[in-house]
């Protein structure tokens, strides 16, 4: 079913990692991320967020290595996006530490990740209302990773190479808040990709599209990542991921209850008790 | 005649703001306007009017900063106006204790100190967004007339004596008439009103390069999501303080020239911080278009042709009054009908019609 390897794949090759392993101890002293083979790219170690009573998320560590398309899966309320504000900063972990490229994030201010190659997509799409698709994709070569090099003036042009790849060439001088639900996540998109990002972070980029949409814009986040762009798809329909990534991490209730490659993580019944419910997960074992 | 100036420079501005004009035909326009400006002193009858326009355009220009481009709405920066008139008399003012320096160095140094008070005030009150930013921007404008009284502060024992004048009044320097080639050219008439024509250039030049900059797009960036923006990497914080500041500068520039003509401080300090003021930087922006580099050009002079037209046809007894009903009635127009100003008409290919103004009317609110 996994047809597509991306070309440039994981330098970890079947990373089959479980909740109950692992596989680097939580270094809090030193300077630089938990040791493998390969420095990870990302290294969420041990995080927790409170709000107020609530555990949003609750001592979570994962790596993602450089080059990789990974999905982060749970079904709603599981804390997927609290996480993605706890990387790019939006938010403050509780506990843990952040480490992304060897240094420690998880204080500093969100331009600040910005500008180091972090983008993100927010879940309920936040184009600039009254500005052009052009400039709203402008604002993202400007100020993102790639930002520092260009005035405003190549901004412009790079933001029309990125909406060409994305396919909104033609809607360049129209208003973003014109745009149809498809073409504002494309635009979602194009706005992240013009940062220029070491890692990308999909926050349900799916929802709301109708299937051929989908495999569109799946297909652009598998180019992006051929690039060698590090993708972390978030999503909550799982047969979504299914088919792209080779690695997914599950959550439920703030913490993670799988880690592993798709089609086995969608066996195991504590993701389908997540997903479905206990009285299914315990069926399911007894047909077995 | 006053009139007859601000009408054409309605229309010069108008062209020059039209992006489907030619860009020859515009920058035509834009000379015309130019020279329009430069040669009124000569024909008007009354050059003050129009200094006023050209200084309250200044000021206007720095609330679109804020207001505009950042959609911060301020309804303080008649504190920076105010303030930039007093700091600028301090530094000008002939009388003992005071440095009494010439206005080309008074009034910039007067923006500078301005500018870092703007600074010091924005830390806290650009922590707030909405309704809560404006209202504690309106509590600026009314505690800094207090402030400038503090007898602690600028008493006459305080730590900088009589800056402010202290109990004793407090003056800029009369200008003197110019005698050249054996005319006597009055300095209300001419230096005042080239003063001010100073500053309203001073303003649009700035915003003309604040809207191609990428300092530009960060404060339009935050104007329409301040969440988005920082992820994409704009700091936020920084480019809000700088806007605060470059508005207030702007306020202060626009405040220490009117300042500078209306001489005495402290007969004047009520008019120079009144409501009025305040809300005239805003409600230019507004007719002219907010966020835009030709809006506050436009609605400045826009609102000060509505004026004469009314001084023209009303005795002067009753001016005051009916200015008052017609600034009134003129936001709710605006606001109802023609929520991006004038600009709305110049910038769009469409022209006018009743159904826009419906469709307006009823258009989802930001």
């Amino acid at each position: 079913m996994n047809g597509q390897s991306p070309p440039l794949a994981s330098p970890h090759p079947g990373v089959e990692r479980h909740e109950d392993g692992p596989s680097a101890g939580t270094s809090r002293s030193g300077g630089r991320a938990p040791e493998e083979g390969i420095q990870p790219l990302l290294s969420v170690r041990e995080v927790t967020k409170r709000f107020g009573g609530v555990v949003a998320v609750e001592s979570l560590s994962f790596d993602l290595y450089p080059g990789e398309l990974t999905g982060l899966i749970g079904p709603n309320g599981a804390g997927k996006t609290t996480l993605i504000n706890l990387i790019t900063g939006v938010d403050r972990p509780t506990r843990g530490a952040i480490w992304f490229a060897g240094t420690r994030i998880d204080s500093l201010p969100p331009h600040r990740i910005g500008r180091m190659g972090i983008a993100r997509t927010f879940q309920i799409v936040r184009p600039f209302a009254n500005l052009s698709v052009l400039e709203n994709v402008a604002i993202g070569a400007m100020f993102g990773a790639g930002g520092a090099r260009r005035t405003a003036h190549e901004a412009r042009q790079r933001a029309a190479e990125v909406l060409e790849l994305v396919g909104l060439a033609g809607r360049q001088q129209h208003p973003a808040e014109s745009l149809p639900v498809g073409d504002r996540k494309r635009l979602e998109l194009a706005k992240a990709l013009a940062m220029e990002p070491v890692l990308l972070l999909l926050d349900e980029v799916m929802a709301g599209l109708r299937p051929g949409e989908m495999e569109e814009l799946m297909a652009l986040v598998r180019r992006v990542n051929a690039n060698g762009t590090t993708v972390l798809v978030i999503e909550h329909v799982m047969r979504v991921i299914m088919g792209v990534c080779r690695r997914v991490i599950v959550l439920d209730y703030g913490r993670k209850i799988a880690e592993g490659p798709p089609a086995e993580v969608t066996r195991r019944p504590a993701v389908i008790e997540a997903y479905l419910g206990k009285r299914y997960a315990e069926r399911m074992r007894v047909a077995e | 005649m006053n009139l007859a100036i601000l009408i054409a420079g309605t229309v010069l501005a108008g062209i020059a703001a039209r992006p489907q004009v030619r860009a020859a035909a515009r920058r035509f326009a834009a000379g015309a306007l130019l020279a329009l400006l430069l040669a009124a002193p000569i024909f008007s009858p009354a050059p003050a009017v129009l200094f006023d326009a050209l200084t309250a355009m200044c000021a206007a220009y720095g609330w679109n900063v804020i207001g505009g481009y950042t959609g911060y709405a301020s309804f303080g920066n008649v504190a920076y106006l105010g303030l930039g008139a007093f700091v600028a008399a301090g530094f000008m003012s002939r009388q003992p204790g005071h440095p009494h320096l010439p206005w080309y160095a008074g009034i910039p140094l007067s923006i500078v100190i301005v500018s870092l008070v703007a600074g010091v005030i924005g830390l806290a009150v650009l922590r707030l967004r909405g309704h809560y930013f404006s209202i504690a921007t309106l509590g600026v404008a009314v505690a800094m007339p207090e402030i400038i009284n503090w007898d602690l502060v600028f008493g006459p024992r305080g730590f900088i004596p009589n800056f402010f004048g202290g109990g004793r009044p407090l003056n800029f320097p009369l200008a003197d008439d110019l005698h050249l080639f054996g005319m006597e050219l009055s300095a209300d008439r001419y230096f005042f009103y080239y003063l001010g024509l100073l500053t309203a250039l001073i303003g649009w030049g700035l915003t003309a390069l604040l809207s191609r900059s990428k300092f530009g797009y960060s404060l339009v960036a935050i104007r329409e999501n301040e969440e988005a923006a920082e992820v994409m990497g704009i700091n936020t914080t920084l480019a809000k303080s700088a806007a605060y500041m470059l508005s207030a500068a702007l306020a202060a520039l626009g405040g220490s020239v009117l300042g500078y003509r209306l001489t005495n401080m402290t007969t004047e300090a009520e008019a120079l911080f009144s409501t009025a003021n305040n809300l005239q930087m805003i409600i230019i922006c507004l007719i002219g278009g907010a966020g835009t580099l030709w809006g506050p050009w436009i609605g400045a002079f826009v609102l000060y042709a509505l004026q004469e037209a009314v001084r023209v046809t009303a005795s002067s007894s009753t001016f005051l009054q009916w200015q008052a009903v017609i600034f009134a009635m003129l936001i709710i127009i605006v606001v109802l009908f023609l929520p991006r100003g004038v600009m709305q008409f110049v910038a769009r290919r469409e022209g006018f019609s009743w159904q826009m103004l419906a469709r307006n009317l009823v258009a989802e609110r930001v």
